[in-house]
């Protein structure tokens, strides 16, 4: 069942965890050290720690790979849909942590520097989005490619978005969205993401379903 | 007696090998060897009936029901060790129960325990510092308690040293002791099979040579020493297999086809299955 399936994900990836969570506070510790304390600094940060913890799951696929348990955990009394929905979980699971994280820490610089506590969070909204858009790629992409083969996928389709941007940059074309106009397209985004998910979700199963070990 | 495992005409189909028409029954109560030389199909048959690669043709049923759509409560029942520990090298003993726990509504933490406890694993280590033959025995564990009632093993004896094997043997006539669980193992090591098997499936080249009762084919197999002449007086079907020595003959010898006067000393099973397979 999911529990057993996810106990066993973040008990093996306990130690890349908290490798994952001391490398973050030293970046925050960095930046809000160079910043001052002026609520500025930790904005950027958000989305690196939510991506970050996003690929959390990168590293599950390649732990199970090497155990043989992703191929094992088919003779266990789980379907091959629960095995793949795990992994979104995981995912899931990882970017809210950060996110809830980053968020605290955010509202913490923000009463420091005598801001409204919100001010901000909302960036960490844009952030979980983003990352679980990637993810939405990525995720079917290890299923089907597995680690090994996969992380080169992985690198271009996070290279390829900041490729089209500096391109376009260089073409003249610039895409401006003010923090506004974000704002009040929140809902139609995060519906949209649940979407990308969703889909994300079908195509790994449909992948996972066929595989052979 | 209800048939635990049955494997009716199935077949897999692989570029450059096939497995073909494989027909086996594992009644209750039953311990079966499946042996046969390497890359001969024993791991494909495995994999078959757990459903990991999918058969092109025949059926396959586990307690009555079609392999490739095992209800949760079937597969509950299932125990199953590979031929390596397929746990995260990241995880202690005791994690691994918390994992199983989370997955098998039977599972006996009281009966993990106390196996780990027999086999001398340790509970905090790492499983990347265990001996191959505590991840077997941790394998086997995980995969017994949870009230199962048919174990599959792919090769779980090897690499280990002849006292973990013969506890592993042990397991396997105590597990079967209630004659309502079976055992369906795949090994090299035949003197152990001898041991304790009630039926024997020999696979050579992806097919079945045959699947019998061991007692019965223990019995029914000799070995004769003779000359080349003497062998032309022996009825071809007689002769099972034969191997040339630097003494004469050696021929494996159906002991009903035996003509009166000759006799055959007997043989085992490493023998049946090296004389067969060279005439398959």
């Amino acid at each position: 069942m999911m529990r057993g399936l996810l106990r066993n994900d973040f008990m093996t990836m306990r130690k890349v965890i908290l490798l994952y969570v001391a490398i973050l506070a030293f970046y925050y510790i960095l930046m809000l050290v160079q910043r001052g304390t002026g609520g500025n600094g930790v904005e950027g940060m958000q989305f690196i720690v939510v991506l970050f913890s996003a690929m959390i799951v990168i590293y599950s696929f390649s732990y199970g790979e090497k155990s043989g348990w992703l191929g094992y955990v088919n003779v266990l009394p789980v379907t091959r849909t629960q095995v793949v929905v795990s992994k979104y979980l995981m995912t899931v699971i990882c970017m809210c942590a950060a996110a809830a994280g980053g968020m605290a820490i955010q509202a913490a610089v923000n009463l420091t520097a005598g801001k409204d506590p919100l001010d901000g969070l909302f960036y960490m909204g844009i952030a979980l989005m983003g990352a679980a858009a990637f993810m939405s790629v990525v995720i079917p992409l290890l299923f089907w490619l597995g680690s090994e083969r996969g992380r080169v996928a992985v690198i271009l389709v996070f290279m390829i978005p900041f490729a089209v941007l500096l391109l376009m940059e260089k073409q003249g074309i610039r895409i401006s969205v003010s923090g506004g106009t974000l704002e009040r397209l929140m809902p139609v985004l995060a519906a949209g993401t649940m979407v990308l998910l969703a889909v994300s979700c079908l195509v790994s199963l449909s992948i996972y379903k066929h595989k052979e070990f | 007696m209800e048939d635990l495992l049955k494997l009716e005409h199935v077949s897999k189909r692989y570029r450059g090998f096939s497995l073909e028409d494989v027909n086996l029954t594992l009644p209750a109560g039953c311990i079966m060897g499946l042996i046969g030389e390497n890359g001969a199909g024993k791991t494909t048959t495995i994999k078959l009936i757990l459903d990991l690669v999918r058969r092109d043709s025949g059926t396959i049923r586990i307690f009555g029901e079609d392999s490739r759509s095992l209800r949760r409560n079937i597969k509950e029942r299932i125990g199953v060790v590979m031929d390596s520990c397929c746990f995260s090298e990241e995880l202690t003993g005791v994690q691994v129960g918390k994992v199983m726990r989370g997955i098998y509504r039977n599972w006996n933490q009281d009966q993990y325990e106390e196996m780990l406890s027999r086999y001398g694993i340790s509970r905090k280590k790492l499983i990347k510092e265990y001996s191959k033959g505590m991840k077997m025995k941790l394998s086997l564990a995980a995969a017994i308690s949870h009230s199962a009632e048919l174990l599959i093993l792919d090769e779980a004896a090897g690499g280990l040293d002849p006292r973990a094997r013969e506890a592993l043997l042990e397991t396997f006539q105590d597990f079967v002791m209630d004659e309502r669980h079976s055992v369906f193992v795949s090994s090299h090591i035949l003197s152990d099979l001898e041991k304790v098997c009630d039926y024997i499936t020999y696979i050579h080249g992806g097919r079945v040579l045959f699947s019998e009762e061991k007692d019965r084919l223990l019995e029914s197999y000799g070995i004769v020493h003779c000359t080349e002449r003497q062998l032309e007086e022996l009825d071809r079907g007689a002769v099972a297999g034969i191997r040339k020595t630097a003494f004469g003959l050696e021929v494996l010898v159906r002991k009903t086809a035996l003509p009166s006067g000759w006799s055959a000393d007997p043989a085992n099973l490493e023998t049946v299955m090296l004389y067969y397979g060279r005439e398959a």
